[in-house]
Protein backbone atom coordinates (compact mmCIF):
# COMPACT_ATOMS: atom_id res chain seq x y z
CA UNK A 1 0.00 0.00 0.00
CA UNK A 2 1.59 3.34 -1.37
CA UNK A 3 1.08 5.83 1.20
CA UNK A 4 2.39 10.02 1.58
CA UNK A 5 5.22 10.15 3.78
CA UNK A 6 5.11 13.34 6.07
CA UNK A 7 7.10 16.24 4.84
CA UNK A 8 9.81 15.45 7.78
CA UNK A 9 10.07 12.10 6.19
CA UNK A 10 10.76 13.50 2.56
CA UNK A 11 14.51 13.91 1.30
CA UNK A 12 13.83 17.72 -0.29
CA UNK A 13 17.40 17.46 -1.90
CA UNK A 14 16.73 16.46 -5.41
CA UNK A 15 13.52 18.58 -6.08
CA UNK A 16 15.82 21.95 -4.50
CA UNK A 17 18.63 20.94 -6.73
CA UNK A 18 16.51 19.93 -10.35
CA UNK A 19 14.78 23.69 -9.90
CA UNK A 20 18.27 25.01 -9.49
CA UNK A 21 19.74 22.83 -12.58
CA UNK A 22 16.57 23.97 -14.36
CA UNK A 23 17.02 27.53 -13.78
CA UNK A 24 20.07 27.54 -14.97
CA UNK A 25 19.80 25.96 -17.47
CA UNK A 26 16.70 27.28 -18.94
CA UNK A 27 18.51 31.18 -18.14
CA UNK A 28 21.75 29.77 -20.45
CA UNK A 29 19.42 28.62 -22.82
CA UNK A 30 17.83 31.58 -23.70
CA UNK A 31 20.58 33.21 -24.48
CA UNK A 32 21.97 30.72 -26.57
CA UNK A 33 18.74 29.54 -28.18
CA UNK A 34 17.73 33.02 -28.85
CA UNK A 35 20.74 34.08 -30.54
CA UNK A 36 20.59 31.00 -32.25
CA UNK A 37 17.23 31.50 -33.78
CA UNK A 38 17.71 34.67 -34.85
CA UNK A 39 21.40 33.60 -36.83
CA UNK A 40 19.07 30.48 -38.72
CA UNK A 41 16.33 33.09 -39.11
CA UNK A 42 18.03 36.05 -40.78
CA UNK A 43 21.48 35.41 -41.54
CA UNK A 44 22.74 33.20 -44.28
CA UNK A 45 25.82 31.51 -44.37
CA UNK A 46 27.02 28.22 -45.16
CA UNK A 47 26.02 25.45 -43.37
CA UNK A 48 22.70 26.97 -42.23
CA UNK A 49 20.52 23.87 -41.80
CA UNK A 50 23.20 21.76 -40.91
CA UNK A 51 23.20 23.44 -37.88
CA UNK A 52 19.92 23.47 -37.15
CA UNK A 53 20.04 19.80 -37.49
CA UNK A 54 22.27 19.54 -35.02
CA UNK A 55 20.84 21.83 -32.47
CA UNK A 56 17.27 19.69 -32.83
CA UNK A 57 19.42 16.42 -32.42
CA UNK A 58 18.92 16.32 -29.04
CA UNK A 59 15.13 16.05 -29.78
CA UNK A 60 15.09 12.94 -31.77
CA UNK A 61 17.98 11.32 -30.41
CA UNK A 62 17.81 8.64 -27.46
CA UNK A 63 19.31 11.01 -24.36
CA UNK A 64 21.54 8.24 -23.67
CA UNK A 65 23.21 8.50 -27.04
CA UNK A 66 23.22 12.19 -26.32
CA UNK A 67 24.84 11.46 -22.60
CA UNK A 68 27.62 9.00 -23.96
CA UNK A 69 28.91 11.91 -26.85
CA UNK A 70 28.96 13.69 -24.06
CA UNK A 71 30.80 11.72 -22.00
CA UNK A 72 33.10 11.37 -24.40
CA UNK A 73 33.33 14.62 -25.16
CA UNK A 74 33.90 16.02 -21.41
CA UNK A 75 35.40 13.22 -19.86
CA UNK A 76 38.03 13.65 -17.45
CA UNK A 77 40.64 12.43 -20.49
CA UNK A 78 38.88 14.43 -22.95
CA UNK A 79 40.73 18.12 -24.22
CA UNK A 80 38.12 19.86 -23.08
CA UNK A 81 37.36 18.08 -19.15
CA UNK A 82 41.05 18.47 -19.12
CA UNK A 83 40.72 21.88 -19.32
CA UNK A 84 37.86 22.48 -17.01
CA UNK A 85 40.00 20.75 -14.38
CA UNK A 86 42.66 23.16 -15.08
CA UNK A 87 40.64 26.25 -14.61
CA UNK A 88 38.27 25.14 -11.58
CA UNK A 89 41.03 22.80 -9.70
CA UNK A 90 37.87 20.02 -9.94
CA UNK A 91 36.42 17.78 -12.88
CA UNK A 92 33.84 18.58 -14.79
CA UNK A 93 31.84 15.08 -15.12
CA UNK A 94 29.85 13.65 -12.19
CA UNK A 95 28.72 16.98 -11.09
CA UNK A 96 26.10 20.06 -10.73
CA UNK A 97 27.58 21.75 -13.45
CA UNK A 98 27.42 18.38 -15.97
CA UNK A 99 23.51 18.10 -14.76
CA UNK A 100 23.40 21.68 -16.22
CA UNK A 101 25.08 21.50 -19.02
CA UNK A 102 22.55 17.91 -19.92
CA UNK A 103 19.30 20.05 -19.07
CA UNK A 104 20.76 22.60 -21.22
CA UNK A 105 21.11 20.18 -24.59
CA UNK A 106 17.93 19.28 -23.50
CA UNK A 107 15.67 22.34 -23.81
CA UNK A 108 18.04 24.44 -26.59
CA UNK A 109 15.92 22.72 -29.32
CA UNK A 110 12.72 23.79 -28.26
CA UNK A 111 13.69 27.55 -27.96
CA UNK A 112 15.90 27.37 -31.24
CA UNK A 113 12.80 26.05 -33.02
CA UNK A 114 10.15 28.41 -31.99
CA UNK A 115 12.34 31.43 -32.01
CA UNK A 116 13.68 30.29 -35.67
CA UNK A 117 9.75 30.04 -37.02
CA UNK A 118 8.27 32.86 -35.02
CA UNK A 119 11.35 35.72 -37.04
CA UNK A 120 10.86 33.50 -40.00
CA UNK A 121 6.54 34.00 -40.41
CA UNK A 122 7.13 37.51 -39.13
CA UNK A 123 8.95 38.40 -41.80
CA UNK A 124 11.92 41.34 -42.64
CA UNK A 125 9.18 44.54 -42.65
CA UNK A 126 8.87 45.89 -39.27
CA UNK A 127 12.29 45.57 -38.95
CA UNK A 128 13.70 47.09 -42.67
CA UNK A 129 11.14 49.84 -41.71
CA UNK A 130 13.01 50.61 -38.48
CA UNK A 131 16.43 50.29 -39.77
CA UNK A 132 15.26 53.13 -42.15
CA UNK A 133 14.07 54.70 -39.45
CA UNK A 134 17.55 55.04 -37.96
CA UNK A 135 17.65 52.27 -35.73
CA UNK A 136 20.65 50.10 -34.64
CA UNK A 137 20.61 46.44 -35.17
CA UNK A 138 20.69 45.94 -31.70
CA UNK A 139 17.73 48.59 -31.33
CA UNK A 140 15.75 46.74 -33.91
CA UNK A 141 16.12 43.57 -32.34
CA UNK A 142 15.69 45.08 -28.64
CA UNK A 143 12.26 47.21 -29.40
CA UNK A 144 11.03 45.31 -32.46
CA UNK A 145 12.07 41.91 -33.49
CA UNK A 146 11.76 40.36 -29.29
CA UNK A 147 8.44 42.38 -28.44
CA UNK A 148 7.26 41.29 -31.73
CA UNK A 149 8.21 37.10 -31.05
CA UNK A 150 7.57 37.74 -27.12
CA UNK A 151 4.75 35.19 -26.54
CA UNK A 152 6.37 32.48 -28.52
CA UNK A 153 9.66 33.32 -26.78
CA UNK A 154 7.87 33.15 -23.41
CA UNK A 155 5.56 29.99 -24.37
CA UNK A 156 9.31 28.60 -25.81
CA UNK A 157 11.19 29.66 -22.55
CA UNK A 158 8.47 27.93 -20.41
CA UNK A 159 9.07 24.59 -22.23
CA UNK A 160 12.11 24.53 -22.21
CA UNK A 161 11.87 24.62 -18.29
CA UNK A 162 10.03 22.22 -18.00
CA UNK A 163 11.98 20.07 -20.12
CA UNK A 164 15.30 20.91 -18.49
CA UNK A 165 13.57 20.07 -14.92
CA UNK A 166 12.47 16.42 -16.48
CA UNK A 167 15.35 15.29 -17.77
CA UNK A 168 16.26 11.90 -17.02
CA UNK A 169 18.89 10.05 -19.63
CA UNK A 170 21.22 12.64 -20.28
CA UNK A 171 21.63 13.31 -16.68
CA UNK A 172 22.17 10.03 -15.48
CA UNK A 173 24.96 9.49 -17.99
CA UNK A 174 26.85 12.65 -17.02
CA UNK A 175 25.92 13.82 -13.82
CA UNK A 176 25.36 10.12 -12.51
CA UNK A 177 23.15 9.59 -9.63
CA UNK A 178 25.25 10.48 -6.70
CA UNK A 179 22.43 11.27 -3.66
CA UNK A 180 22.58 14.63 -2.14
CA UNK A 181 25.04 15.81 -5.03
CA UNK A 182 23.66 15.14 -8.27
CA UNK A 183 20.97 13.29 -8.05
CA UNK A 184 17.98 15.24 -9.70
CA UNK A 185 14.23 14.62 -9.15
CA UNK A 186 13.68 12.49 -11.86
CA UNK A 187 16.85 10.22 -11.11
CA UNK A 188 15.80 10.09 -7.35
CA UNK A 189 12.29 8.84 -8.49
CA UNK A 190 14.10 6.08 -10.94
CA UNK A 191 16.28 5.16 -7.74
CA UNK A 192 13.15 5.18 -4.98
CA UNK A 193 11.66 2.51 -7.49
CA UNK A 194 14.71 0.43 -7.59
CA UNK A 195 14.95 0.11 -3.97
CA UNK A 196 11.19 -0.28 -3.07
CA UNK A 197 10.34 3.26 -1.41
CA UNK A 198 7.31 3.53 -3.99
CA UNK A 199 6.17 6.53 -1.53
CA UNK A 200 8.80 8.24 -1.81
CA UNK A 201 9.02 8.23 -5.45
CA UNK A 202 5.06 8.81 -5.58
CA UNK A 203 5.38 12.32 -3.71
CA UNK A 204 8.53 13.44 -6.15
CA UNK A 205 6.45 12.16 -9.17
CA UNK A 206 3.58 13.62 -8.20
CA UNK A 207 5.47 17.48 -7.53
CA UNK A 208 6.99 17.17 -11.20
CA UNK A 209 3.31 16.94 -12.52
CA UNK A 210 1.83 19.14 -10.87
CA UNK A 211 4.82 22.01 -11.59
CA UNK A 212 4.38 20.37 -15.68
CA UNK A 213 0.64 20.78 -15.74
CA UNK A 214 0.92 24.23 -14.62
CA UNK A 215 3.36 24.99 -17.29
CA UNK A 216 1.67 23.76 -19.75
CA UNK A 217 -1.48 25.41 -18.86
CA UNK A 218 0.51 29.18 -19.30
CA UNK A 219 1.65 27.96 -22.66
CA UNK A 220 -1.47 27.44 -23.70
CA UNK A 221 -2.84 30.36 -22.21
CA UNK A 222 0.36 32.77 -23.49
CA UNK A 223 0.00 31.23 -27.20
CA UNK A 224 -3.90 30.95 -27.44
CA UNK A 225 -5.02 33.28 -30.43
CA UNK A 226 -5.96 37.06 -28.75
CA UNK A 227 -9.71 36.68 -29.63
CA UNK A 228 -9.91 34.15 -27.06
CA UNK A 229 -8.47 35.79 -24.45
CA UNK B 1 17.55 66.49 -55.98
CA UNK B 2 18.10 62.83 -56.09
CA UNK B 3 20.03 61.34 -58.69
CA UNK B 4 19.87 57.52 -59.12
CA UNK B 5 21.63 55.45 -61.44
CA UNK B 6 22.14 52.53 -61.21
CA UNK B 7 22.58 48.52 -62.44
CA UNK B 8 20.68 45.28 -60.82
CA UNK B 9 20.69 42.02 -62.55
CA UNK B 10 18.88 39.14 -61.24
CA UNK B 11 16.49 35.94 -61.90
CA UNK B 12 12.73 36.88 -61.30
CA UNK B 13 10.52 33.79 -61.24
CA UNK B 14 13.96 32.06 -63.11
CA UNK B 15 14.35 34.41 -66.19
CA UNK B 16 17.19 36.78 -65.97
CA UNK B 17 15.32 40.30 -65.57
CA UNK B 18 17.94 43.42 -66.12
CA UNK B 19 17.45 46.85 -64.70
CA UNK B 20 19.25 49.62 -66.13
CA UNK B 21 18.12 53.35 -64.81
CA UNK B 22 19.33 56.32 -64.66
CA UNK B 23 17.30 59.70 -63.73
CA UNK B 24 16.84 62.80 -61.50
CA UNK B 25 14.38 63.16 -58.80
CA UNK B 26 13.29 67.47 -58.30
CA UNK B 27 11.62 67.71 -54.85
CA UNK B 28 7.70 67.41 -55.22
CA UNK B 29 5.88 64.29 -56.35
CA UNK B 30 7.49 61.80 -59.22
CA UNK B 31 5.70 58.96 -59.82
CA UNK B 32 7.24 55.01 -61.16
CA UNK B 33 5.10 54.21 -63.07
CA UNK B 34 4.69 50.78 -64.89
CA UNK B 35 3.59 47.35 -64.92
CA UNK B 36 4.37 44.94 -61.96
CA UNK B 37 7.96 43.18 -62.60
CA UNK B 38 9.04 46.01 -64.49
CA UNK B 39 11.51 46.94 -61.85
CA UNK B 40 9.84 49.77 -59.39
CA UNK B 41 10.52 48.17 -56.43
CA UNK B 42 14.01 47.07 -56.86
CA UNK B 43 14.82 50.71 -57.79
CA UNK B 44 12.84 51.91 -54.61
CA UNK B 45 15.06 49.72 -51.97
CA UNK B 46 17.98 50.39 -54.14
CA UNK B 47 17.58 54.02 -52.59
CA UNK B 48 16.01 52.98 -49.34
CA UNK B 49 19.63 50.90 -49.25
CA UNK B 50 17.42 47.26 -48.15
CA UNK B 51 19.41 46.06 -51.98
CA UNK B 52 22.22 46.64 -53.07
CA UNK B 53 22.62 47.46 -57.06
CA UNK B 54 25.46 45.89 -58.91
CA UNK B 55 26.85 48.84 -60.16
CA UNK B 56 26.19 52.68 -60.38
CA UNK B 57 25.36 55.66 -58.15
CA UNK B 58 22.82 57.19 -55.70
CA UNK B 59 22.70 60.47 -55.07
CA UNK B 60 20.53 62.60 -52.15
CA UNK B 61 21.44 66.04 -52.31
CA UNK B 62 25.10 66.01 -51.68
CA UNK B 63 24.88 62.79 -49.33
CA UNK B 64 26.21 59.78 -51.29
CA UNK B 65 24.21 56.52 -50.76
CA UNK B 66 25.85 54.36 -53.10
CA UNK B 67 28.87 54.79 -55.24
CA UNK B 68 30.10 51.24 -56.47
CA UNK B 69 33.15 53.02 -58.02
CA UNK B 70 34.11 54.59 -55.03
CA UNK B 71 32.29 51.68 -52.72
CA UNK B 72 30.28 53.79 -50.70
CA UNK B 73 27.36 52.02 -49.11
CA UNK B 74 25.34 53.95 -46.62
CA UNK B 75 24.15 51.77 -43.98
CA UNK B 76 20.27 51.64 -44.39
CA UNK B 77 20.13 53.73 -40.69
CA UNK B 78 22.13 56.63 -41.85
CA UNK B 79 19.98 57.35 -45.15
CA UNK B 80 17.27 59.01 -43.65
CA UNK B 81 14.53 57.83 -45.79
CA UNK B 82 10.70 57.88 -45.14
CA UNK B 83 9.90 54.72 -46.48
CA UNK B 84 6.07 53.56 -46.91
CA UNK B 85 5.58 49.59 -47.96
CA UNK B 86 2.39 48.49 -48.99
CA UNK B 87 2.36 46.11 -46.56
CA UNK B 88 2.64 49.48 -44.02
CA UNK B 89 4.64 47.34 -41.65
CA UNK B 90 3.25 49.11 -38.39
CA UNK B 91 4.45 48.16 -35.25
CA UNK B 92 1.87 46.49 -33.86
CA UNK B 93 3.24 46.74 -30.32
CA UNK B 94 3.08 50.04 -30.27
CA UNK B 95 0.88 52.85 -30.12
CA UNK B 96 0.00 55.22 -32.68
CA UNK B 97 2.05 57.66 -30.68
CA UNK B 98 4.67 55.27 -30.48
CA UNK B 99 4.82 54.60 -33.83
CA UNK B 100 5.45 57.58 -34.93
CA UNK B 101 7.41 58.88 -31.94
CA UNK B 102 9.53 55.51 -33.53
CA UNK B 103 12.25 57.31 -36.10
CA UNK B 104 12.72 60.01 -33.30
CA UNK B 105 15.00 58.00 -30.92
CA UNK B 106 15.04 55.76 -28.00
CA UNK B 107 13.45 54.94 -24.72
CA UNK B 108 16.95 56.80 -23.65
CA UNK B 109 15.18 60.31 -24.39
CA UNK B 110 15.18 62.39 -21.01
CA UNK B 111 13.85 65.41 -19.86
CA UNK B 112 13.90 68.24 -22.96
CA UNK B 113 14.77 66.31 -25.90
CA UNK B 114 12.12 64.02 -24.57
CA UNK B 115 9.10 66.55 -24.06
CA UNK B 116 10.48 68.29 -27.69
CA UNK B 117 10.40 65.09 -29.07
CA UNK B 118 6.59 64.45 -27.96
CA UNK B 119 5.42 67.73 -29.23
CA UNK B 120 7.35 67.38 -32.54
CA UNK B 121 5.09 64.29 -32.92
CA UNK B 122 1.66 65.86 -31.72
CA UNK B 123 2.07 68.18 -34.49
CA UNK B 124 2.86 65.21 -36.82
CA UNK B 125 -0.40 63.54 -35.55
CA UNK B 126 -2.28 66.95 -36.54
CA UNK B 127 -1.13 67.60 -39.82
CA UNK B 128 -2.40 63.91 -40.88
CA UNK B 129 -5.46 64.38 -38.22
CA UNK B 130 -4.80 61.35 -36.47
CA UNK B 131 -4.12 62.79 -33.39
CA UNK B 132 -7.27 61.60 -31.47
CA UNK B 133 -5.65 58.18 -32.39
CA UNK B 134 -2.43 58.55 -30.60
CA UNK B 135 -3.05 55.86 -27.74
CA UNK B 136 -5.02 53.21 -30.32
CA UNK B 137 -2.86 50.50 -31.25
CA UNK B 138 -2.75 50.00 -34.91
CA UNK B 139 -4.98 46.88 -34.81
CA UNK B 140 -7.74 49.30 -33.54
CA UNK B 141 -7.94 51.39 -36.60
CA UNK B 142 -8.94 51.47 -40.16
CA UNK B 143 -7.17 50.97 -43.34
CA UNK B 144 -6.96 54.83 -44.05
CA UNK B 145 -5.90 55.39 -40.62
CA UNK B 146 -3.07 53.10 -40.75
CA UNK B 147 -1.99 54.56 -43.98
CA UNK B 148 -2.24 58.28 -42.24
CA UNK B 149 0.09 56.49 -39.39
CA UNK B 150 2.70 54.69 -41.47
CA UNK B 151 2.65 58.03 -43.41
CA UNK B 152 3.62 60.44 -40.18
CA UNK B 153 5.70 57.81 -39.29
CA UNK B 154 7.40 58.11 -42.48
CA UNK B 155 7.63 61.72 -42.74
CA UNK B 156 8.67 62.75 -38.81
CA UNK B 157 12.11 62.53 -38.88
CA UNK B 158 12.15 64.88 -41.92
CA UNK B 159 13.89 62.29 -44.30
CA UNK B 160 16.16 63.61 -47.39
CA UNK B 161 13.68 61.34 -49.66
CA UNK B 162 10.49 60.19 -49.69
CA UNK B 163 9.67 56.31 -50.73
CA UNK B 164 6.30 55.26 -51.40
CA UNK B 165 5.33 51.80 -52.81
CA UNK B 166 1.85 51.61 -53.73
CA UNK B 167 0.72 53.06 -50.72
CA UNK B 168 -3.28 53.55 -51.25
CA UNK B 169 -3.88 50.40 -52.60
CA UNK B 170 -6.58 48.72 -51.12
CA UNK B 171 -8.37 51.68 -50.10
CA UNK B 172 -11.63 53.14 -51.08
CA UNK B 173 -11.43 56.33 -53.63
CA UNK B 174 -12.55 58.64 -51.50
CA UNK B 175 -10.47 58.25 -48.65
CA UNK B 176 -7.37 57.65 -50.83
CA UNK B 177 -8.34 61.42 -52.78
CA UNK B 178 -7.97 62.98 -48.65
CA UNK B 179 -4.88 61.14 -48.22
CA UNK B 180 -3.41 62.47 -51.14
CA UNK B 181 -4.60 65.99 -50.69
CA UNK B 182 -2.71 65.97 -46.92
CA UNK B 183 0.37 63.80 -48.91
CA UNK B 184 0.61 66.42 -51.76
CA UNK B 185 -0.04 69.60 -49.25
CA UNK B 186 3.08 67.80 -46.66
CA UNK B 187 5.67 67.37 -49.18
CA UNK B 188 5.38 70.43 -50.97
CA UNK B 189 5.90 72.06 -46.79
CA UNK B 190 8.98 69.78 -46.77
CA UNK B 191 10.46 70.18 -50.12
CA UNK B 192 11.97 67.11 -50.60
CA UNK B 193 12.23 64.32 -53.57
CA UNK B 194 9.05 61.99 -53.32
CA UNK B 195 8.91 58.69 -55.28
CA UNK B 196 5.69 57.09 -55.81
CA UNK B 197 5.49 54.08 -57.47
CA UNK B 198 2.04 52.72 -58.69
CA UNK B 199 0.19 51.22 -61.43
CA UNK B 200 -2.66 52.69 -61.41
CA UNK B 201 -2.63 55.97 -64.55
CA UNK B 202 -4.98 57.67 -62.52
CA UNK B 203 -3.66 58.02 -59.61
CA UNK B 204 -0.31 58.92 -61.60
CA UNK B 205 -1.74 61.97 -63.39
CA UNK B 206 -3.65 62.85 -60.17
CA UNK B 207 -0.86 63.06 -57.61
CA UNK B 208 2.66 62.86 -59.85
CA UNK B 209 4.58 66.75 -61.30
CA UNK B 210 6.59 63.97 -62.71
CA UNK B 211 6.02 60.55 -64.23
CA UNK B 212 8.90 58.02 -65.26
CA UNK B 213 7.21 55.08 -67.23
CA UNK B 214 9.42 51.71 -66.64
CA UNK B 215 9.08 49.11 -68.39
CA UNK B 216 11.38 46.11 -68.31
CA UNK B 217 13.75 47.56 -66.28
CA UNK B 218 14.28 50.44 -68.37
CA UNK B 219 12.41 54.12 -68.33
CA UNK B 220 10.42 54.48 -71.65
CA UNK B 221 9.39 57.98 -70.57
CA UNK B 222 10.22 60.81 -68.06
CA UNK B 223 8.09 64.19 -67.98
CA UNK B 224 5.31 65.90 -67.12
CA UNK B 225 2.44 63.32 -66.62
CA UNK B 226 -0.59 64.68 -69.55
CA UNK B 227 2.84 64.97 -72.13
CA UNK B 228 3.71 61.33 -71.19
CA UNK B 229 0.59 59.93 -71.18
CA UNK B 230 0.09 61.79 -74.76
CA UNK B 231 3.44 60.61 -76.04
CA UNK B 232 4.42 58.32 -78.54
CA UNK B 233 4.52 55.76 -75.91
CA UNK B 234 1.22 56.29 -75.45
CA UNK B 235 0.41 52.94 -76.75
CA UNK B 236 2.89 51.02 -74.64
CA UNK B 237 1.17 53.55 -71.67
CA UNK B 238 -2.17 52.80 -72.53
CA UNK B 239 -1.77 48.98 -73.05
CA UNK B 240 -0.51 49.09 -69.29
CA UNK B 241 -2.75 50.55 -67.70
CA UNK B 242 -6.11 51.20 -69.67
CA UNK B 243 -5.42 54.67 -69.93
CA UNK B 244 -8.18 55.59 -71.93
CA UNK B 245 -8.25 59.80 -72.29
CA UNK B 246 -6.26 62.34 -70.11
CA UNK B 247 -6.30 66.02 -71.71
CA UNK B 248 -4.85 69.37 -70.03
CA UNK B 249 -7.61 71.46 -70.00
CA UNK B 250 -8.69 74.76 -68.99
CA UNK B 251 -11.73 76.03 -66.94
CA UNK B 252 -13.44 78.91 -69.12
CA UNK B 253 -16.67 79.43 -67.01
CA UNK B 254 -18.54 78.40 -64.34
CA UNK B 255 -22.52 78.44 -63.60
CA UNK B 256 -22.43 77.26 -59.71
CA UNK B 257 -26.53 77.78 -59.69
CA UNK B 258 -26.61 75.02 -62.52
CA UNK B 259 -23.67 73.08 -60.80
CA UNK B 260 -21.97 73.20 -63.86
CA UNK B 261 -18.74 74.53 -65.61
CA UNK B 262 -16.87 74.97 -69.25
CA UNK B 263 -13.54 73.68 -69.90
CA UNK B 264 -11.79 74.33 -73.01
CA UNK B 265 -8.63 72.38 -75.11
CA UNK B 266 -7.54 72.40 -78.23
CA UNK B 267 -10.19 72.77 -80.50
CA UNK B 268 -13.11 71.35 -78.25
CA UNK B 269 -15.20 72.14 -75.03
CA UNK B 270 -17.09 69.95 -72.45
CA UNK B 271 -19.56 70.65 -70.01
CA UNK B 272 -18.47 68.67 -66.51
CA UNK B 273 -19.80 68.59 -62.96
CA UNK B 274 -18.99 71.73 -60.86
CA UNK B 275 -15.50 71.85 -59.04
CA UNK B 276 -14.28 74.59 -56.52
CA UNK B 277 -11.40 75.52 -59.11
CA UNK B 278 -11.25 79.34 -60.13
CA UNK B 279 -11.91 79.96 -64.02
CA UNK B 280 -8.75 79.96 -65.81
CA UNK B 281 -7.06 76.98 -63.59
CA UNK B 282 -5.62 74.50 -66.04
CA UNK B 283 -6.48 71.13 -64.77
CA UNK B 284 -6.02 67.28 -65.95
CA UNK B 285 -9.21 66.08 -67.41
CA UNK B 286 -10.12 61.86 -67.54
CA UNK B 287 -12.43 60.16 -69.59
CA UNK B 288 -12.43 56.62 -69.24
CA UNK B 289 -12.75 55.21 -73.47
CA UNK B 290 -15.43 53.00 -72.42
CA UNK B 291 -17.51 56.19 -71.45
CA UNK B 292 -18.13 57.68 -74.37
CA UNK B 293 -21.32 56.61 -76.88
CA UNK B 294 -20.95 56.44 -80.55
CA UNK B 295 -23.87 57.77 -82.95
CA UNK B 296 -23.70 57.77 -86.69
CA UNK B 297 -26.31 60.63 -86.51
CA UNK B 298 -26.38 63.47 -84.73
CA UNK B 299 -28.19 62.99 -81.59
CA UNK B 300 -31.39 64.75 -80.28
CA UNK B 301 -33.35 64.57 -77.18
CA UNK B 302 -30.27 63.44 -75.12
CA UNK B 303 -29.45 63.91 -71.58
CA UNK B 304 -25.99 64.17 -72.36
CA UNK B 305 -24.31 67.34 -72.13
CA UNK B 306 -21.65 66.98 -74.57
CA UNK B 307 -21.79 65.74 -78.09
CA UNK B 308 -18.71 66.17 -80.24
CA UNK B 309 -18.72 65.83 -84.10
CA UNK B 310 -15.52 64.01 -85.42
CA UNK B 311 -14.02 61.51 -87.72
CA UNK B 312 -12.69 58.24 -87.41
CA UNK B 313 -8.85 57.71 -87.90
CA UNK B 314 -8.28 54.20 -87.09
CA UNK B 315 -9.98 51.07 -85.85
CA UNK B 316 -7.99 48.45 -83.29
CA UNK B 317 -9.83 45.14 -83.20
CA UNK B 318 -8.68 43.55 -79.71
CA UNK B 319 -10.69 40.67 -78.13
CA UNK B 320 -13.45 41.07 -76.92
CA UNK B 321 -13.18 45.13 -77.39
CA UNK B 322 -12.63 47.48 -80.32
CA UNK B 323 -10.65 50.57 -79.74
CA UNK B 324 -11.69 53.65 -81.79
CA UNK B 325 -8.83 57.12 -82.59
CA UNK B 326 -11.58 59.56 -83.54
CA UNK B 327 -10.09 63.04 -84.27
CA UNK B 328 -12.88 65.87 -82.92
CA UNK B 329 -10.06 68.79 -83.03
CA UNK B 330 -8.20 66.33 -80.67
CA UNK B 331 -7.77 62.71 -80.51
CA UNK B 332 -10.21 60.42 -78.75
CA UNK B 333 -10.15 56.70 -77.73
CA UNK B 334 -13.09 55.10 -77.51
CA UNK B 335 -13.70 51.45 -76.43
CA UNK B 336 -17.09 49.42 -78.47
CA UNK B 337 -18.16 46.11 -78.57
CA UNK B 338 -17.47 43.98 -81.85
CA UNK B 339 -21.25 43.93 -81.89
CA UNK B 340 -21.65 47.72 -82.08
CA UNK B 341 -19.34 48.56 -84.31
CA UNK B 342 -20.08 46.03 -86.97
CA UNK B 343 -23.90 47.13 -86.35
CA UNK B 344 -23.01 51.01 -87.21
CA UNK B 345 -20.84 49.67 -89.83
CA UNK B 346 -18.15 51.62 -88.34
CA UNK B 347 -14.77 52.52 -90.86
CA UNK B 348 -11.93 54.48 -90.96
CA UNK B 349 -12.77 58.14 -91.86
CA UNK B 350 -16.42 57.93 -91.15
CA UNK B 351 -18.19 60.75 -89.75
CA UNK B 352 -19.88 60.36 -85.76
CA UNK B 353 -20.93 61.95 -82.99
CA UNK B 354 -19.31 61.42 -79.53
CA UNK B 355 -21.46 61.43 -76.38
CA UNK B 356 -20.06 62.32 -73.22
CA UNK B 357 -22.07 62.80 -70.14
CA UNK B 358 -20.98 65.82 -67.69
CA UNK B 359 -20.45 62.78 -64.97
CA UNK B 360 -18.23 60.66 -67.22
CA UNK B 361 -15.35 63.84 -67.47
CA UNK B 362 -13.45 63.59 -63.95
CA UNK B 363 -11.17 66.14 -62.72
CA UNK B 364 -7.62 64.21 -62.22
CA UNK B 365 -5.95 67.26 -59.62
CA UNK B 366 -7.86 68.40 -56.58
Amino acid sequence: MISFLSIKEVNWYPVFLSFQVATIATIIAFVVGVSTGWLLARKRFPGREFADALVTLPLVLPPTVLGYYLLVLLGAHSPVGQWFKEIFGFRLIFTVPAAVIAAVLHALPLLVKSVRGALEDLGPDCEMIARTLGASEFRVFLTVTLPLVKRTVLAATALAFARALGDFGVTIMIAGNIPGKTQTVAVAIYDAVQVGRENYALVLAVIISIVSVTILYSVNRLTAPRLQR
Amino acid sequence: MLEIQLKKNFLEGGLPFKLDVSFQVKPGISVLFGPSGSGKTTILASVAGTLRPDAGRILAGRVCFFDARRKVNLPIRKRRVGYLLQSLALFPHLTVFGNVAYGLGGIALRGTTRSARNSQVEVQLQKLHIAHLANRYPRQISGGQQQRVALARALVNKPRVVLLDEPLSGLDLAVKQEILNDLRSLVSQLKIPLLYVTHDVHEAARIGETMIVLENGRIIANGDPVTVIKSPVRETVARLADVGNIFQVRLINKNVEKFAQTVEFDRCQLHIPLTRHPVGSMLRLAIHSGDILVATEKPRFISARNILQGKITSIERGDPQVSLTVDCGTIFEVRLTTQAVEDLGLGPGKQIWLVIKAYSCHILEE
